[in-house]
Parts: C-alpha cells; structure tokens; sequence
C-alpha cells in the first residue's frame, strides 16, 4: 500500500502514513480551512491499512506494530472529531487483535494537551502512552 | 486636523484604558483569522512573556471566537452588519470578544448551551464535551456546541454573553471569554 504523505502548512498539520518505513505520524497545527476535506483521506486510509493488517497476519501469524505518534501543537474543536476518527481506526486494528499503540506528545507545560488526549482515550481501548516533549 | 486630532486623542486613550490588544470591525474572513493568529503566534500582537499555556490557551479562544463569527455570520447585507473582533488585557486577564449579528432564531439555542455550560464544574462540561464528540453530531451548523464548551474548558471562566436586539429580526450577539494569565505554573 502506498504511503500517504501530507506536507505541514502554517495551520493544517504534517501527516505521514508511511507502511514501508512503518511510520505513523501527525504534527504541527490542525485548523484546516476544511477539517472534513483535510481528514476525509487520512481516515479512509487508515480504514484500507486494517485489509493489510489483516493480510499480514494471515500469512505470518503476525501483524506489524501500528505505533501512531501524535504531537500537535494546538488543534481547533472542529478538528478533534476528525483526530477521534483516526483513534478510532487505530481502535479497530487494536479491538482486531492486532497491536497498536498511540503516543501522545506534549509540551509539559502545556495540561491542555495532555488533558486533550486524556479525554481521547477515555473514548478508545487502544492505549495511549503520553510523553514529554523537548 | 484638530477634528482628527480629538479622535485620535479619543481613540487612544480609549484603547489604552481598556488596553485593547487588537480590535476590528468587519467582514471576518479566513484570511484575517490568518492574518490575526499569525501576529499572535510571533508575539508581534499580544504576548511578550506570557508562559506557554497562557499563550495556548489565548491562542485557542482566539480561534474559535473568530471562527465561530464566521461560522455564524449569516444575516445578509454585510455592510450594514459588521463583526466585531476585540482582544485585550486587562490585568492578569486576558480577554477575547466576539460580536456579530444573528438572526433571532438563534438566540435561544445560543443561551440554552452557554447557560448550561457555564452552570457546571470543568469535569462535568468535559464529559459534554465527550459526549458530542462520541456521538458525533457537531450540533449547530458544524461544530459551533463543541467551540463553546471548548472556549469555556480552556479559559477556566465563565462564558459571558449579550443579546442586544436591533430592531427587526436580527440581534448583536456578543460573547466575551476571559482567560487568567497567571495559570501557569
């Protein structure tokens, strides 16, 4: 599957979903001018990558690791349902049997943040592990 | 000149004993809301030394007050009816105010959800603010109950609010969000 690579603007964020290298990543600003426009392909291709995890867990027992690191700046209200529709896909790999992690990264002043992703994962099973950013 | 220069003694010393950071009068577009948060991201507007969560969360307010301006700036003939954006520091708060025209239909949606949310204790409100999110419905015309309850989560205080009718069937809705600069640890 192709890696999907999106470029980081002054206010819609960097997005990488990279299977080669098995890297996952979204960071810098999210206030798109369209959230739903902006997000609509990151969900969607997370929802295909589930086929391919499923793919290579048939063959070999065992899927990759699914790490997705997050690590925002600051996102708008509209956005944070678009970032709940991509923990959800990574939720449903996870709720799949397959192993998946999120890592949440903040700056550790910034209890806003943190607090952002705790509200998240009082809405998912994937854990989340939370880490200080430099 | 002398009628300019009583204006501008007039202005000035208005805006500086509200201390007004920034006020505007007009059509609120995407590119000002750029134009604004640029200035307020390199410090050229507001901030010197402010800690970073106090700059994250004026920054934030900022955000969804304009774009809550732009997502209800709906009643017609945009000239007659200009938003008002003012942000300012009065003390160890900052302040944020919105102001635009709605049509009276809104009006009591708009107070039923800011009653409610500044009713509540922070934990409460995030539960609401759980809720909406889970379920996914982005209430009033894409996400403006979710703005709210987030301006209120992040400035810690309540939601102050106006209604001043205009005359026909269309009001000035003023919303104004305080925010302590002193948060910071």
């Amino acid at each position: 599957m192709d890696a999907l690579i999106i470029e980081q603007t002054e206010f819609s964020p960097k997005v990488v979903l990279d299977p080669v290298n098995n890297k996952f990543e979204i960071s810098g600003e999210s206030r798109p001018e369209n959230a739903s426009k902006f997000y609509e392909p990151i969900v969607k291709w997370l929802e295909q990558y589930q086929a391919v995890l499923f793919y290579q867990k048939g063959q070999s027992g065992k899927a990759n690791k699914v790490v997705f690191d997050i690590s925002l700046d600051y996102f708008n209200s509209t956005s944070a349902k678009h970032l709940l529709d991509i923990l959800k896909q990574l939720d449903n790999y996870y709720n799949e049997g397959h192993e998946a992690l999120i890592r949440w990264f903040y700056y550790e002043q910034d209890e806003d943040m943190r607090d952002s992703g705790e509200e998240f994962s009082k809405l998912i099973n994937v854990p989340i592990e939370f880490i200080v950013r430099e | 000149m002398s009628d300019d220069t009583e204006f501008i003694e007039h202005a000035y010393s208005l805006m500086s004993d509200q201390q007004i950071l920034l006020a505007y009068l007009g059509d609120v577009t995407p590119e000002l809301i750029n134009a604004i948060l640029k200035g307020v991201k390199n410090d050229s507007i507001a901030f010197q030394e402010e800690e970073l969560l106090t700059k994250k969360k004026v920054y934030n307010i900022i955000v969804e007050s304009l774009e809550n301006i732009n997502r209800h700036s709906d009643v017609e003939e945009k000239q007659q009816h200009l938003s008002l954006f003012i942000l300012g520091k009065a003390g160890k708060h900052y302040y944020v105010i919105s102001g635009n025209y709605i049509y009276n239909n809104q009006i009591d949606k708009l107070k039923k959800m800011i009653d409610e949310v500044n009713a509540l204790d922070k934990d409460d409100i995030k539960k609401i603010y759980r809720n909406i999110l889970a379920e996914g419905k982005l209430s009033v015309k894409g996400g403006a109950g979710l703005g709210i309850i987030d301006m209120a989560i992040k400035s810690g205080n309540k939601l102050d609010y106006e209604f001043i009718p205009t005359g026909n069937d269309i009001s000035f809705y003023i919303l104004k969000t305080q925010i302590s600069a002193e948060l910071a640890v």
